[in-house]
C-alpha cells in the first residue's frame, strides 16, 4: 500500500511539473529533434547552449551531455554569434536562436531557430547541412534554406 | 533518489513527446502557448474575451469593425455621420465613455470627441498582434480614465515578425486597400514601422433626391522602436469621411465633408523586474467639418421667439493638444500581498477655431482647457494559491477653465476570484463616476451645469476549464443614474431624473478539435429596465465562428444574428474568409461579409420642419455586403 502511495505521488508530481512547464517541455522536444536530427549517428553528443530561449533546456533533457567549453560541443545554441570565441564558430555546428544573427551568418551557421510573422521558425542552412555531410529526412526538406 | 527518478522518467517522457510529434505541430503548438494575449491579459481586471493572433490572421481581419459586429451586448451601429457608434440612438449625443480603446498604454482618442472608435474602428489593423475586450463596467483599467468596455489592442512584437510584409487587396464598391509593415529584431533594439493607405468605398444609400455616401480614405503611419526598457512610439493619422445625412435634418444634405488629422508621440518605460511603468505622450488632432442644404440644415435654440434659429450650412475646424504622463510601481509585499499604485497628469487643450451657422460665429468658446490629476491604487491579496481578494480605487480631479465647475470623479472596484485548474470564479463589485466630455460641456455652456454620471455594477463569472475547451457564464448587473441625454424638445443636454437599469446574460463556449480547428459559440441576452418598468424587450445575440484549416487553405466562418429593439429589428450575418497558402511567402485570400445581405440594419430620422413631420429613412445596412480579394506578399 505505501509502494502503491509513493507511486501514486511519483506520477502526481510528474503531471505538475509537466503542466506547470508545458512551454519548456515544448521547447525541449523541439531542441532534442534538432539535435537527433544533426548527431544522428553520435551516441555521445555534447552541447553547449548561451541561449535566453533554451538556457532551462538541461533541465529537462537528460539524454545529451551539457558542457561549459564551447570547444567541447558538438552543437552550440547561441542567442548572440558575435559573443562565441572564434575558434568555437569553425567546425562546429552553431545553431542561432536569433533572426539577426542567422541573416548576418549564414555561411557559418547550420541552422536557427527565430520568430517570423508571429510564428516560431526552424530553418537548417543546406550549405552548412552539406559541409557537414548531413542528410536530412525528406518529409524536413521545407525547413532547409 | 527521487529526484534522479523524476528527471529521468521527465527525460523520457520529453523524448516520446518529441519523437510522436512531427515538426509542425510542435511549432503549432509552441505558437499558442507562447502567445503575447497570454502575457498580457490581466484575468483579474474582469470579464475579458481575447482574440489571438492566430484567430485575427485566419480572420485576415481588415477593421475593429469585424470584432465589434460579434461584441457580447452589443449591435454593431453607426451614427448620422456613417461614423461607428455601438450605443447610437437618433438626435441623442455620443456616450462617449461607455467603451474606450487603447493601443498598447495609449488611449486611442483625441481630447475633445472622446468617442475612440469613430475614427479607429475602420482602420487597418496589421500592426496589431492580438486584442482583449474587457466586458461589463467592473473590467476597468486603472490609469486610465473611465469606461465601461475597454477594447485593448496590442502591436506586434517586432522581435517575432522579422519581415517586410506587401498586402494588397481590393473589392466590392471599389475598395482599396494597400499595407505595408516592417518589423525586425536588430543588433540592439527592435522596430516596426507600418503604412496604411485605404480607400473604403461603402455602399450607396438613395433617399428622394440624394445620394448619400459613407465613403471614407484612410492614411495612416506607425512606428515604434524598442531599446531596452525604453519605446518609442510616432503615430499620424488623416481620415475623410463623406458623412451620410451628416445630421441634416431633412436627411439631404447638398454637400458634406468631414476631415480629420491624429498625430501622437510618446516615450515608454517598463521594467518588469522593478515594477516601474511610466510614459508620456503627446496628441494632436484636428478636424474639419463643411455640411451644407439647399433647404434647412439644422437649427440652434434662441432664447426668444420663434425660439429656434434654423441654418443652411454649418463650418466647423477644432483643434486638440493633449499632454499626459504616468508613473506607477508594482510592488509585493511579502508572497501574499501585491501592491500597484499609480499617478496621471493629463492637461487637454481644445479649441473650436471655426464655427460658423450661416454667419452665425460661435467659435472660440469660453472654456478650452481642462486639467486632470489622478491617484490609483489597486491591492490583491493571495489567501492560496486559488483565492485571491482584489481592491482597487481611483480618484480623479479635474480642473476646467472658463465658467465650468470642477469636477471629481471616484470609482471603487471590490473583487474575488477563485482559480483552480478546472474553475474560475469571479465576482465583482464596482462604481464608477462618469464626468461630461468637453464636448458635452460646450454645447451645455449656455444651458444648465451637467453632473456626472454615476454607475454601478455586480459582475459574476463561472468558468468551466477543460484541456480542449473552455465554458463561461458571464452575469452584470448594471445602474445608471444621471445619464446624460438630449432633450429634444428644449434641445439641450439633461441629466435624466431616473435610473436605468441593465441585466445582462452572457454563455460563451470555446472547443479545440486539434490545434487548428476551433469553434466559438457565444449567446447573451440583455434586459434593459426603465426606472424599474421595462423600457423594452430583451435583447438578443447570438454567433457561431469556426476557424478551420485543411492542407494549404485556412478557413474562417462566423455567423452573427441580434434581435433588437422593436425598431432596430433583427438580422443574420454570414461572413467567411478563406486564405491559401500558395508558399511560405505568398497568401491569397478571399473575404466575404455579409454575404445574404441580412444583418440587423438601422433606422435614421429626420424631421420635416414645414410640415411638422418626423422623415424616416429606415433599413440602413450599416455592415455592407463585401467581398474582397488580396494578397499577402511577405519578402
Amino acid at each position: 500500500m505505501a509502494v502503491l502511495k509513493k507511486i501514486v505521488l511519483l506520477f502526481s508530481t510528474i503531471f505538475i511539473l509537466v503542466a506547470s512547464t508545458n512551454t519548456n517541455l515544448i521547447k525541449a522536444s523541439l531542441f532534442s529533434l534538432i539535435v537527433e536530427l544533426l548527431e544522428r549517428d553520435n551516441p555521445y553528443v555534447q552541447v553547449y547552449i548561451d541561449s535566453k530561449e533554451y538556457k532551462d533546456i538541461p533541465k529537462y533533457v537528460k539524454k545529451y551531455k551539457f558542457t561549459q567549453n564551447c570547444l567541447d560541443a558538438d552543437i552550440l545554441f547561441v542567442d548572440k554569434l558575435s559573443e562565441l570565441p572564434k575558434e568555437c564558430i569553425y567546425e562546429h555546428k552553431v545553431f542561432v536562436t536569433r533572426y539577426i544573427d542567422f541573416i548576418k551568418n549564414k555561411d557559418k551557421v547550420i541552422g536557427a531557430f527565430f520568430w517570423q510573422k508571429g510564428r516560431p521558425t526552424i530553418i537548417f542552412n543546406k550549405q552548412m547541412l552539406d559541409y557537414f555531410g548531413i542528410t536530412l529526412p525528406p518529409k524536413y526538406s521545407k525547413y532547409i534554406d | 533518489m527521487r529526484v534522479r527518478l523524476v528527471g529521468s522518467i521527465l527525460a523520457t517522457a520529453v523524448t516520446l513527446y518529441g519523437a510522436g510529434l512531427e515538426l509542425d505541430a510542435l511549432l503549432g503548438q509552441l505558437q499558442q502557448v507562447e502567445d503575447l494575449s497570454k502575457k498580457t491579459i490581466r484575468e483579474s481586471a474582469g470579464y475579458v474575451i481575447t482574440y489571438t493572433r492566430q484567430d485575427l490572421d485566419r480572420m485576415r481581419i481588415k477593421s475593429l469593425k469585424e470584432i465589434l459586429e460579434r461584441l457580447p451586448f452589443f449591435r454593431y451601429n453607426e451614427d448620422q455621420n456613417g461614423l461607428t457608434d455601438l450605443l447610437y440612438v437618433p438626435f441623442q449625443p455620443t456616450q462617449h465613455g461607455q467603451i474606450k480603446l487603447y493601443i498598447d498604454d495609449k488611449e486611442a482618442s483625441d481630447g475633445l470627441f472622446g468617442n475612440s472608435l469613430q475614427v479607429f474602428s475602420e482602420m487597418d489593423l496589421s500592426y496589431i498582434d492580438h486584442i482583449e475586450i474587457y466586458l461589463g463596467a467592473v473590467s476597468f483599467t486603472l490609469g486610465t480614465e473611465p469606461a465601461l468596455t475597454i477594447i485593448k489592442l496590442y502591436t506586434k512584437d517586432p522581435a517575432r515578425e522579422n519581415s517586410d510584409t506587401l498586402d494588397i487587396s481590393g473589392g466590392s464598391y471599389g475598395k482599396k486597400d494597400v499595407t505595408f509593415l516592417s518589423a525586425k529584431e536588430l543588433e540592439s533594439g527592435k522596430y516596426l514601422a507600418y503604412f496604411n493607405h485605404r480607400d473604403l468605398r461603402r455602399k450607396k444609400i438613395h433617399y428622394k433626391s440624394v445620394t448619400l455616401s459613407r465613403d471614407k480614405k484612410f492614411d495612416v503611419s506607425y512606428f515604434t522602436y524598442y531599446k531596452g526598457h525604453l519605446r518609442y512610439e510616432l503615430f499620424a493619422s488623416r481620415l475623410d469621411v463623406h458623412p451620410f445625412t451628416a445630421g441634416a435634418l431633412d436627411l439631404q444634405p447638398s454637400y458634406a465633408l468631414i476631415s480629420t488629422r491624429d498625430f501622437y508621440t510618446g516615450l515608454h518605460y517598463f521594467d518588469p523586474q522593478r515594477g516601474w511603468k511610466s510614459y508620456v505622450y503627446f496628441t494632436y488632432s484636428n478636424v474639419w467639418e463643411n455640411e451644407e442644404d439647399e433647404e434647412i440644415l439644422g437649427v440652434l435654440p434662441q432664447k426668444s421667439f420663434p425660439f429656434i434659429r434654423p441654418y443652411k450650412s454649418h463650418r466647423f475646424k477644432a483643434a486638440s493638444a493633449v499632454l499626459e504622463s504616468e508613473l506607477s510601481k508594482k510592488m509585493q509585499l511579502g508572497k501574499k500581498w501585491s501592491v500597484l499604485l499609480g499617478a496621471i497628469g493629463k492637461v487637454k487643450n481644445f479649441e473650436f477655431l471655426i464655427n460658423r451657422f450661416d454667419d452665425l460665429d460661435l467659435s472660440h468658446p469660453p472654456y478650452n482647457q481642462e486639467k486632470l490629476l489622478t491617484a490609483y491604487m489597486e491591492s490583491s491579496y493571495l489567501f492560496n494559491d486559488k483565492n485571491i481578494a482584489i481592491v482597487s480605487l481611483k480618484k480623479d480631479r479635474y480642473f476646467e477653465n472658463g465658467p465650468v465647475k470642477n469636477y471629481n470623479q471616484k470609482m471603487i472596484r471590490l473583487g474575488y476570484v477563485y482559480n483552480s485548474k478546472k474553475f474560475v470564479t469571479k465576482m465583482f463589485y464596482g462604481e464608477a463616476d462618469l464626468k461630461p466630455s468637453p464636448m458635452q460641456i460646450i454645447e451645455s455652456l449656455s444651458s444648465t451645469d451637467l453632473d456626472k454620471q454615476k454607475y454601478r455594477v455586480y459582475a459574476l463569472e463561472l468558468q468551466r476549464k477543460r484541456q480542449n475547451s473552455k465554458l463561461s457564464l458571464f452575469y452584470t448587473k448594471m445602474n445608471v443614474q444621471k445619464l446624460i441625454v438630449r432633450d429634444v424638445k428644449k434641445m439641450r443636454l439633461v441629466n435624466l431624473s431616473h435610473a436605468l437599469e441593465f441585466d445582462s446574460l452572457d454563455l460563451r463556449y470555446r472547443y479545440h478539435f486539434d490545434l487548428y480547428n476551433t469553434m466559438e459559440v457565444d449567446g447573451f441576452v440583455v434586459h434593459p429596465r426603465y426606472n424599474n418598468d421595462r423600457a423594452s424587450g430583451n435583447l438578443f445575440g447570438a454567433h457561431i465562428v469556426l476557424y478551420n484549416r485543411y492542407k494549404n487553405f485556412d478557413f474562417y466562418n462566423a455567423l452573427v444574428y441580434r434581435k433588437w429593439t422593436r425598431s432596430q429589428g433583427s438580422g443574420i450575418d454570414y461572413s467567411f474568409t478563406i486564405d491559401y497558402k500558395y508558399s511560405k511567402d505568398l497568401h491569397f485570400y478571399l473575404k466575404g461579409i455579409n454575404v445574404f445581405d441580412s444583418a440587423i440594419t438601422t433606422d435614421y430620422y429626420g424631421y420635416d420642419l414645414a410640415k411638422s413631420k418626423i422623415l424616416e429613412l429606415p433599413d440602413v445596412s450599416v455592415i455592407d455586403r463585401q467581398f474582397l480579394v488580396g494578397m499577402e506578399w511577405q519578402f
